[in-house]
């Protein structure tokens, strides 16, 4: 079932660690993210997994087969990199059609298979063309050709949107999706941008110091955080610290009660700013906790506004209230109620 | 200031560089057979003098053959010993790079009587290929650093990109790296030419009589008789050179114009 093995992979530069026993699987056709902030290891895993960078300890296994060992020549992996790396002296045509004159396929096989590629990425009418007569989002494309043009086992991609401007990120992300689910090719994308991941990829693996510190689908990761870390950088959470004992949360701010609220200790309460409300009034409702705030600042987006509210001296809560009837003034007293339900304990 | 400072340099520059060779070349065409002014009349005598002449003549092909001998083999091996440092550590290349630029630092008497000591052991002396050999190792230096100055200024990811591809070291040596460094290997093997071409320290140790370059013709010439023929070779030797600096100009402009993506 799974295709991409990554076995307790340590990697040492000199003296100083960048990967800590990190272990992965993909399956096949999976789009997996390697996720995570500069220095957390992702591009240092992505060159493990290309083979430019030899493990200080550990294995990566395809379809079962150790490859650890095996050189960039002979993986059979597309490499789209992050400046793209196009040939400056071929056209866009000849640039795709290299990996196929590597191998010595036929001429007639190479015309073929490099207009399908052209087509699949729609830069037809830029076959002649040089890469530097080409816009950055073209480029991309011409690299992304010439990294799916020979069928390859799996398709390593490291920032491939970093240089490009959001609006253009946006196109390239759905194209990606959609060129991903035509040709069902294994892809793992190397990325900072938390948006990024989400929209594209399967499975998300969040990596932080050279350790995974989570590998699921978006949704498990946003909704169920493991650590503060995931927490905070998927989205935007709100997290109230305190401390946990016989089954009830403790903090600055008041008490909450919890169904599963496991040992006890210091702990921290997070919840997501959409499972927060924001009202004038503590309200009698059943089960919903209560607590006092007071609005320091709010950004109105048009459908709705994004209120940062205060709960004690340090802790400030994000919360998304409707905006159609006007903004709550900063300084008002406002009630911050949320389901307990909706809560999560991190330790 | 700047303007005082930016004629006077001019000036002086042109007046004791430019000047003097200026002044001797118009003697080519003097019918004077001896090199002073004012010019006499207008004449293409010496043209054909020199070019009737078997000394002349044979000492420009002798010029020509051993120049483009030393300069193949010079473009091989600092063509070669630059691709290979630049994959090496940076220790390392230093280390190499010092190796390879030392024939440049060397002075030349040194060089050649190293060399017409090691090729009259090795029964070479008086023959093209010892001056070949030697024009080659003065020569390579500077190909080894124009290529290398190419080489660094390439993208690693390129080479990389091509990896991945599955070709070979030797295939993305031919298909990427050789087509974006050509600039470099071709300044580097002009650069060469032009060396061995006006070279007559090492030439002057090396060259047996049949084997006599222009420069030591034009050297013995200046000994035995001065005339207006020197100069006809001194004005061709310049041109040579000078056709030689513009195709560089104009390949410097190619790649900075080709590069700005």
């Amino acid at each position: 079932m799974s295709f991409i093995e990554i076995q307790s992979v340590n990697k040492h530069y000199n003296s100083v660690q960048a990967l800590f026993d990190v272990s992965l699987t993909v399956r096949k056709g999976e789009f997996v993210t390697l996720l995570g902030p500069s220095g957390s290891g992702k591009t240092t895993l992505l060159r493990i997994l290309s083979g430019f960078e030899p493990v200080t300890s550990g294995a990566i296994r395809m379809g079962g087969r150790d490859i650890t060992a095996l050189t960039p020549e002979r993986r059979n992996f597309g490499l789209v990199f992050q400046g793209y790396a196009l040939f400056p002296h071929m056209s866009v045509t000849d640039n795709i059609a290299y990996p196929l004159k590597v191998r010595r396929k036929s001429r007639a096989e190479i015309a073929e298979r490099v207009q399908t590629m052209l087509d699949l990425v729609q830069l037809g009418r830029f076959a002649r063309r040089k890469p530097h007569e080409l816009s950055g989002g073209q480029q991309q494309r011409v690299a992304l050709a010439r990294a799916l043009v020979f069928q390859p086992d799996l398709l390593l991609l490291d920032e491939p949107m970093s240089a490009l401007d959001k609006k253009l990120r946006f196109d390239l992300q759905e194209e990606l999706r959609d060129i991903h689910r035509r040709l069902g090719t294994t892809f793992i994308n190397v990325t900072h941008d938390q948006e990024e991941a989400m929209h594209m990829s399967d499975s998300i693996a969040v990596m932080n110091h050279g350790r995974i510190e989570q590998y699921g689908s978006a949704f498990a990761l946003y909704r169920q955080p493991e650590s503060r870390f995931v927490a905070g950088f998927i989205g935007k959470s709100n997290l109230l610290e305190g401390t946990v004992s016989a089954g009830i949360f403790r903090a600055e701010g008041g008490a909450v009660e919890l169904q599963d609220a496991g040992a006890d200790g210091a702990a921290a309460l997070m919840l997501r700013p959409e499972d927060v409300l924001l009202s004038l009034d503590p309200g009698e409702d059943s089960g919903r906790v209560a607590l006092p705030a007071e609005v320091v600042s709010s950004t109105y987006s048009g459908d709705r506004a994004l209120y940062t509210v205060a709960l004690g001296p340090q802790i400030r809560f994000l919360i998304y209230g409707p905006a159609r009837a006007g903004l709550i003034a900063d300084g008002a007293r406002v009630f911050v109620t949320f389901d307990p339900k909706d809560c999560l304990l991190l330790r | 200031m700047s303007r005082t400072i930016y004629w006077g340099s001019l000036v002086l520059s042109l007046s004791f560089l430019a000047l003097p060779l200026l002044l001797v070349l118009p003697l080519a065409f003097n019918t004077s057979s001896f090199l002073i002014y004012p010019m006499e009349g207008f004449t293409f005598r010496w043209f054909a003098e020199v070019f009737g002449q078997a000394t002349w003549t044979s000492a420009i092909m002798n010029s020509i053959r051993v120049a483009l001998g030393a300069m193949v083999l010079a473009v091989l091996i600092g063509g070669l010993a630059a691709t290979g440092a630049i994959l090496t550590g940076r220790v390392a290349q230093v280390l190499l790079s010092a190796l390879f630029v030392s024939p440049l630092v060397i002075p030349s008497i040194v060089v050649a009587v190293a060399f017409a000591y090691a090729f009259g052991r090795a029964g070479l002396s008086g023959s093209y290929l010892s001056l070949m050999l030697a024009h080659a190792i003065l020569g390579a230096p500077l190909v080894f650093l124009s290529v290398l100055t190419s080489l660094r200024g390439l993208d690693p990811a390129l080479d990389q990109a091509a990896a991945s591809m599955g070709a070979s070291r030797l295939h993305r040596f031919r298909h990427v790296t050789l087509p974006l460094a050509a600039p470099g290997f071709l300044a580097g093997a002009l650069f060469a030419f032009i060396t061995s071409f006006d070279e007559v320290v090492v030439a002057l140790f090396l060259a047996a009589p049949e084997s006599t370059t222009l420069p030591i013709a034009l050297f013995a010439g200046l000994r035995d008789r001065l005339q207006p023929t020197i100069v006809v070779v001194a004005l061709m030797l310049s041109l040579v050179s000078l056709a030689f600096l513009l195709v560089l100009g104009w390949m410097q402009k190619r790649t900075a114009t080709s590069r700005q993506t």
